[in-house]
C-alpha cells in the first residue's frame, strides 16, 4: 500500500492514494464530528460572549475530557 | 461549507463541519471557486475563465481528494443533537452580583455605575449560601461549578465573598461538587491580603485595564471624575506576578476614540503581561463612544495589524496571549458545546445581592426576564424554555454562517437589546467575531509555515 504523509504540517494524515499534495497544506486534523459520540459530557467551563466579560470563542476553550475524546 | 480566506498574507480554506483548516496556493485557492456548496466542481465553468489546464487540474484532483477524506466539504450533521442539548442542560454557573455598587463611574458601564438601573447594595451572605445551595441543587450529575464574583465592584464587600467562598468548598465536599471561582475586579481596593486569598482560592481572576493611560484614564473614571489608572497598574502588575502569569486576564475594552487598540494591546504586553484580552464595547449607537457600521474596516485593519504585531513580538522571543486569537484547532470542545455557546438561562443565571435571579448579568433588574429566586430556588420554566430553545440552528443567520462552531450563535443578551429577538444577532459583533476568527487560523498557519 502506499501512503503519501507529505502534505501535512502537523501530525500525520496518511492517504492511500498516490497523490502528492502540491497545491494544499492541511495545518490541522479536526474531527469535529467525532466528537459527537461521547454524548456532550457538559463539565467544560461556560463562556460569556458578551464585551461586558472576557468575551470568549467558544472555539478556544479547552475540552474537559481531553484526551479521552480522540480528537 | 468551506470558507476560503487571504488573511495576513496566507490563504485558508476552512471546511466549516469537520473545523479542518488548510493552507492553500494561489491555483488551488482560485479552483476552489469552482466547486459548488456540496463540493462538486464544474468544469465548464473553469473551461470559461481559462482555469482548465494541467496545474489548474491538479489542484482540483487534490481538493477532491481532500473531499474524499472527509476534510473538504463536509457536511453538517449536527442538528439533531439539539434536543439532546435541552434535555440535559442545568445550571452549573452562577455570576452573583456581590454588589450593586461601584468605586468608578465607566463612561461605557452596562450597569451603570454598579446600580443596574437599580438601587445600590450589596449581598449578603446569607443570599450567596442561597445561591450555593440553590447552584448545587440544579446542577444534577454535573461535577463542575463555576462561581463569578461580578458586581459593581465585587471588592466593595470582599469579606461576603470570603463567607460564600469557605460555604462553597464546604459544601462541595459534601455533595462531590468542584466549585471554581472568579472574581472580576476594577482593582482599587486590591491589597496583599485580598491578592493572597484570591490567589489561594480562585482559578482565575479578571483585572480591568484598558491600555494606554490616556485611554484608561478617559473612560475609567472616579465619581470625581479623576482617572484610576495609576492607582490599578502597580496591582495588576503585582497581581499577573503572583499568579506566574497563568489564570488571570487584562480585560479592556475599545470604543470609537481608540480604534488604534493595537497600541492597547501592545502596551499591556509591554507592562509584561501574558494573558490579555482588549474587547470591542457594546454599545447603543447613540452613544458617542460606540462603534458604528462605518468603523468595520478601519478595525478590521487593526485587528490584522494586531496580529502582526503578535507575530512579530513572539518571534522575537516576547510572548503573550491574546484572548481573542486563542483558538485550538485540535482539542476544540465538542459539538454539543459549539452549538449554543454561553448557555445564559438554562446553563448560567446570574443572582442579584437581593437574590433573584436572571438569566446573565446583562439581564439584571428587567422584570420581563427575572426567572425565579434562591429562596424559592426554582426558575421560570418559560424564560428558561427562550434560551435553551434558542441555537446556531435558529437564529437566522447563523444556520449559514461559516463562523458558527466557533462563535456558537453570539450573545443573547446583545441579540435582545439591539434587535429585541434572541434569534437576531448584533451583526455588527458578527462581522468583528468573523475577522478575529480569520485571523487567530491566520496566525496559526503563519507560526505553521515558518516552523516548516
Ligand atoms: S447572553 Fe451574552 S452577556 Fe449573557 S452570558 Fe451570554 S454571551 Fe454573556
Ligand atoms: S458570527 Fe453572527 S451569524 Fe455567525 S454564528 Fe456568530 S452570531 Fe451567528
Amino acid at each position: 500500500m502506499c501512503y503519501n504523509t507529505t502534505n501535512t504540517i502537523f501530525g500525520v494524515i496518511r492517504f492511500k492514494e498516490d497523490i502528492v499534495m502540491k497545491h494544499v497544506k492541511t495545518l490541522n486534523e479536526a474531527n469535529l464530528a467525532k466528537s459527537v459520540e461521547n454524548g456532550g459530557c457538559g463539565e467544560c467551563q461556560t463562556s460569556c460572549q458578551s464585551a461586558c466579560k472576557t468575551s470568549c470563542t467558544v472555539a478556544n476553550q479547552k475540552c474537559e475530557r481531553k484526551g479521552k475524546r480522540g480528537r | 461549507m468551506v470558507h476560503k480566506f487571504d488573511t495576513l498574507g496566507v490563504k485558508c480554506a476552512l471546511d466549516v463541519c469537520s473545523g479542518t483548516v488548510h493552507i492553500l496556493d494561489d491555483i488551488s485557492y482560485r479552483m476552489l471557486d469552482f466547486f459548488g456548496e456540496e463540493g462538486n466542481f464544474d468544469l465548464e465553468a473553469a473551461k470559461k475563465e481559462n482555469c482548465a489546464d494541467e496545474k489548474h487540474m491538479e489542484a482540483v484532483a487534490e481538493l477532491k481528494e481532500l473531499k474524499e477524506k472527509n476534510q473538504l466539504f463536509t457536511k453538517d450533521i449536527y442538528k439533531a443533537l439539539v434536543a439532546h442539548k435541552e434535555k440535559k442542560s442545568v445550571i452549573k454557573a452562577l455570576c452573583l452580583h456581590i454588589a450593586h455598587d461601584c468605586n468608578l463611574r465607566c463612561r461605557y458601564c452596562f450597569a451603570h455605575g454598579g446600580e443596574y438601573m437599580g438601587k445600590r447594595e450589596i449581598m449578603s451572605a446569607e443570599v450567596g449560601k442561597k445561591a450555593i445551595d440553590f447552584v448545587i441543587k440544579e446542577s444534577g450529575a454535573r461535577k463542575n461549578i463555576e462561581i463569578d464574583y461580578f458586581g459593581g465592584e465585587p471588592l466593595m464587600n470582599f469579606e461576603v465573598v470570603k463567607e460564600i467562598t469557605e460555604y462553597a468548598k464546604t459544601e462541595g465536599e459534601k455533595h462531590g461538587k468542584n466549585f471554581r471561582f472568579t472574581i472580576t475586579t476594577n482593582g482599587l481596593l486590591l491589597d496583599d491580603k485580598k491578592i493572597e486569598y484570591i490567589n489561594e482560592n480562585m482559578g482565575n481572576i479578571v483585572l480591568s485595564i484598558d491600555g494606554r493611560k490616556e485611554v484608561h484614564d478617559k473612560v475609567r473614571v472616579r465619581v470625581d471624575g479623576s482617572g484610576s489608572y495609576d492607582s490599578v497598574v502597580n496591582k495588576f502588575i503585582k497581581v499577573a506576578e503572583s499568579r506566574n502569569q497563568e489564570n488571570y486576564y487584562v480585560r479592556g475594552t475599545f470604543t470609537r476614540d481608540n480604534l488604534d487598540f493595537s497600541e492597547d494591546v501592545m502596551h499591556l504586553a509591554e507592562l509584561g503581561f501574558e494573558q490579555i484580552s482588549v474587547e470591542p464595547v457594546v454599545a447603543q449607537e447613540t452613544e458617542d463612544y460606540a462603534l458604528k457600521k462605518e468603523d468595520l474596516p478601519r478595525i478590521f485593519e487593526e485587528y490584522d495589524r494586531l496580529a502582526e504585531r503578535i507575530l512579530e513580538a513572539r518571534k522575537n522571543g516576547k510572548w503573550f496571549n491574546f484572548f481573542h486569537y486563542m483558538i485550538d484547532l485540535h482539542e476544540s470542545p465538542c459539538a454539543y458545546k459549539m452549538l449554543s455557546g454561553c448557555g445564559a438561562g438554562h446553563e448560567y443565571a446570574a443572582v442579584t445581592p437581593s437574590g433573584d435571579i436572571y438569566p446573565c448579568h446583562q439581564f439584571v433588574n428587567d422584570p420581563k426576564y427575572k426567572m425565579g429566586d434562591v429562596f424559592e430556588g426554582v426558575v421560570d420554566p418559560e424564560i428558561r424554555d427562550v434560551f435553551v430553545k434558542s441555537n446556531i440552528y435558529t437564529k437566522e443567520p447563523c444556520g449559514d454562517c461559516w463562523a458558527r462552531f466557533y462563535c456558537s450563535g453570539g450573545c443573547a443578551a446583545n441579540a435582545i437589546s439591539m434587535n429585541k429577538d434572541i434569534n437576531k444577532p448584533y451583526l455588527l459583533a458578527c462581522e468583528m467575531e468573523k475577522k478575529r476568527v480569520e485571523c487567530a487560523i491566520a496566525i496559526k498557519a503563519r507560526e505553521a509555515l515558518d516552523e516548516e
